[in-house]
């Protein structure tokens, strides 16, 4: 009996452990297994650190594991990315991305790091910001109506500012010249702040950027004409639409995964996060910001995507812009 | 005004006064002073770290431990510069030039107690202008079009000369070079990549803190290698820690000069600090009675950047505060920190948060109070790691290097970076090449392109834009009298020379 005990016993062990890990890694490998890493492919303080902050915040209560952002800044986030891509597909790691990421650099950049369908899966939209249009304070300019006829008027000083070559701003303006029937000269600034300061200086007579940037100055230092989304941003601002005006667009930050994780695992984060973005706390955080929480299914982030591919993609091949 | 101004600094410091937000006063300017030291890792990449920690704490008290870090780094940051001749920020790669030299001759303890007193006098004059003024001095930075940015950085070429020790044309080879290097990376305008590559790390450009470092630190620590005996100099010669009183005579005008050029370019968004430390020794050297001791140890050299650099951190404050406009990366942060906790920056704060705007302010002083009882008395402990092997401290220099490079980005090809310009650097040293002109080209060729660009697009490729606007034109004068201030001495010397070998 001793010797049954002493050479058994182990065997036996080794044997439970086995069945053991029999019946439970299946299980498992549709478990996320944390710490979760949320890689936001810009330096922290933009609005995509901190959408990047909230969710991890409230992920690691929602699935129990631990849930850091890790910023990988540079090259306008395509470093980012193409770090994201490479990371374990188990559900451990996202990417917080936006349009300029999955709409615009695919079509400017002949050698981009990373494939944006090949890659990634998308997981949900979590955000979205509305463009403006708005001149100085102090400018004449006091609607959209007359900016138009201001545009026609003088076509040689009809400049706007947008916070970055190549951004979606950028490409807005476009649109709005094209409403004019006037090629408006594009000039960009490092970012929101600096294009801001030129408008406050009345260095440019008009500039486009989101919401979120702009609101804070308006009417004291700038007045926003207008919001470009499909419902008012503020009780005093139209859109353009309900002026007339098919000129529509909004700018979002989403989250996506290595193209490779298993379809369970992504409905599982995509749930997690549609119930974040309906968390009061988060959409309230996101409202005094200038942004708007959404939280979409996989399936509807995949199909706004396409959306915006078709949208921006004749106006970005039209300006001939390149970026290498 | 002045009874308003009275019951504004009053609810400052009723707010900084509370002993929780003294705390993160101290614990700020205490981080602060330290990353300031160790070289490499600098204000950015410690309040993104400290970034989060802050949305737990009340806003107040926040902004007061993040603006205490940023100062105390502008503190901080000299030491090394001083002591190794590593700049331990970006901003205080101007006072490696004089502040190593002061080193080398056993003046060690003087350039540190110079650079915290007139770091503190900086401070202290910066935080009251900010008290006073910051409102209307928000307006400055709207008067500042692409036309004046231009003419500014035209001007600040053109001083970049300056600080030639040796030869001239060297200097202007090394500011073409700088300005070469400053060209990499995405160009604003047009969005298209320049010199890059395709390697998507040189898309943003190549970072200023591996190209100081580099130049600055490794080459140094390379050039080590070379000599053994110089090291017993220092040692044998560690005397006077305190100012005499002809160094303070001396050095009592280069500390306003300082203060005023820091308080006025920090206010400009764009590099203002290291704009600032530079413009300011520019200045100096071209008031001194003998311009020809800068660079071998003068102590205006040291004690000028340094109140520069210091008076300008705490005026880049003031677009932010007043405007709500970021001025630079560490202010974004900050933008980022309120807007956590829901407060917009922007024109409304002052109104809407009061406490905060004020609380900030009276934290500035109070913290740079601190920051000078903290500094005064580790100078003798900082002098002492003079003492340390050079095979144990030049071995963990690098290693605070590597770490504070890497964490910029989060990124090893920083790492190769520096290495290589680390590299070129000593070739530099070895061609007697000096490279703060390569630096200042560097950081202005990029501002001064950018805003070409942006004035010509607005102009429509008129360029009388650059003449007919006042402030414009004032520097492009004032860049064409230095230039002449520059070139007369030099053309004469030349002539002298050739009559002398006629004769």
């Amino acid at each position: 009996m001793k010797t049954w005990n002493k050479r058994c016993f182990p065997m036996t062990i080794v044997l439970v452990f086995i069945l053991f890990l029999m019946g439970v890694l299946p299980g498992m490998a549709q478990e996320i297994k944390g710490p979760i890493r949320i890689i936001v492919p810009y330096a922290p303080g933009g609005s995509s650190d901190i959408i990047g902050r909230l969710i991890a915040d409230k992920l690691k209560d929602i699935l129990g594991q631990p849930a850091i952002v890790e910023n990988k800044p540079g090259a306008g986030g395509r470093i980012g990315a193409e770090y994201a891509k490479n990371q374990p597909p188990d559900g451990s790691s996202m990417l917080v991305m936006n349009p300029a990421l999955f709409v615009v650099s695919p079509l400017v950049y002949s050698k981009l790091g990373y494939d944006p369908d090949l890659d990634f899966t998308p997981v949900s939209q979590v955000q979205v910001y509305h463009f403006v249009l708005s001149v100085p304070a102090t400018s004449p300019i006091k609607d959209v109506k007359g900016l138009m006829d201001w545009i026609k008027k003088n076509p040689k000083q009809a400049n706007f500012g947008s916070p970055a070559a190549g951004s979606l701003p950028h490409f807005f303006g476009l649109m709005i010249g094209k409403y004019a029937g006037v090629e408006m000269v594009h000039v960009s600034y490092n970012g929101s702040g600096p294009l801001i300061t030129a408008l406050m200086g009345g260095h440019i007579p008009m500039g486009v950027d989101t919401y979120d940037a702009q609101s804070r100055y308006h009417p004291e230092k700038i007045r926003i004409l207008a919001t470009a989304g499909t419902s008012r941003k503020h009780p005093d601002i139209p859109t353009f639409k309900e002026m007339g005006y098919e000129i529509e667009g909004v700018g979002w930050n989403g989250i996506v995964v290595p193209s490779k994780t298993p379809k369970p695992i992504v409905d599982q984060l995509s749930q997690a996060l549609v119930k974040i973005m309906k968390i009061p706390d988060v959409r309230q955080k996101l409202e005094q910001m200038g942004a708007e929480a959404t939280g979409t299914t996989a399936e509807e982030f995949a199909k706004i995507i396409k959306q915006d591919r078709e949208r921006w993609g004749p106006i970005i091949k039209a300006s001939g812009f390149k970026a290498d | 005004m002045g009874m308003d101004l009275l019951s504004n600094l009053a609810l400052g410091f009723q707010t900084i006064i509370s002993p929780q937000n003294l705390l993160y006063c101290f614990l700020g300017a205490l981080i602060g002073t330290l990353i300031g030291v160790l070289p490499g890792i600098g204000p950015v990449q410690t309040i993104a770290i400290l970034l989060p920690t802050t949305f737990a704490l009340p806003p107040v008290s926040g902004l007061i431990m993040l603006a205490g870090i940023y100062y105390g780094a502008q503190y901080g940051g000299s030491t090394t510069s001083i002591l190794v001749n590593v700049p331990g920020e970006a901003s205080s790669v101007v006072t490696c030039l004089d502040g190593y030299q002061m080193a080398l001759q056993g003046r060690a303890g003087a350039a540190l107690t110079v650079s915290a007193l007139g770091s503190f006098v900086a401070g202290c004059f910066a935080t009251f202008l900010i008290a006073l003024l910051a409102v209307p001095l928000s307006e400055l930075a709207f008067r500042f079009g692409p036309a004046e940015y231009f003419s500014l950085m035209v001007f600040g070429l053109v001083g970049s000369i300056v600080f030639a020790s040796g030869s001239p044309l060297k200097a202007i080879g090394m500011i073409l070079l700088g300005l070469l290097l400053g060209m990499v990376g995405t160009d604003v305008t047009s969005g298209v990549q320049r010199f890059s590559f395709g390697i998507p790390e040189l898309a943003d450009g190549l970072g200023f803190v591996p190209l100081a470092m580099g130049l600055f630190g490794i080459s140094e620590i390379v050039k080590s290698l070379e000599r053994r005996e110089k090291r017993e100099i220092i040692k044998s010669r560690l005397s006077g820690f305190w100012l005499k009183k002809k160094d303070i005579k001396e050095v009592t005008p280069a500390v306003a000069r300082g203060t005023f050029i820091g308080s006025f370019l920090g206010i400009l968004p764009g590099g203002g600090a290291i704009l600032s430390s530079f413009i300011s020794y520019m200045v100096e050297k071209k008031v001194s009675r003998n311009p020809e001791s800068f660079g071998k140890g003068n102590i205006c050299g040291v004690a000028s950047p340094e109140s520069a650099n210091n008076a300008g951190a705490q005026t880049s404050f003031i677009p932010l505060l007043t405007l709500g406009i970021p001025s630079n990366v560490i202010m974004a942060m900050m933008a980022g920190a309120m807007m956590i906790h829901g407060i917009q920056p922007g024109p409304r704060v002052i109104s809407s948060n009061p406490d905060l705007f004020w609380g900030v302010i009276a934290s500035m002083w109070v913290g740079n109070f601190m920051l000078v009882i903290l500094n005064l008395p580790l100078i003798g402990i900082w002098v002492k790691l003079l003492s340390v092997p050079y095979r144990i401290l030049y071995p963990a220099i690098l290693l605070f290097c590597c770490i504070g490079i890497y964490s910029i980005n989060n990124n090893v090809f920083d790492i190769w970076l520096t290495a290589l310009l680390g590299f070129l650097g000593y070739l530099f040293v070895k061609l007697e090449c000096e490279p703060a002109p390569l630096i200042l080209g560097f950081v202005l060729g990029p501002l001064m392109e950018e805003n070409l660009r942006r004035g010509m697009l607005i102009s429509r490729g008129d360029p009388s834009i650059f003449f007919t606007r006042p402030l414009s034109l004032a520097f492009l004068i004032m860049a064409f009298i230095l230039l002449i201030v520059i070139a007369v001495p030099a053309i004469r010397k030349k002539r002298e020379e050739a009559f002398r070998e006629e004769a």
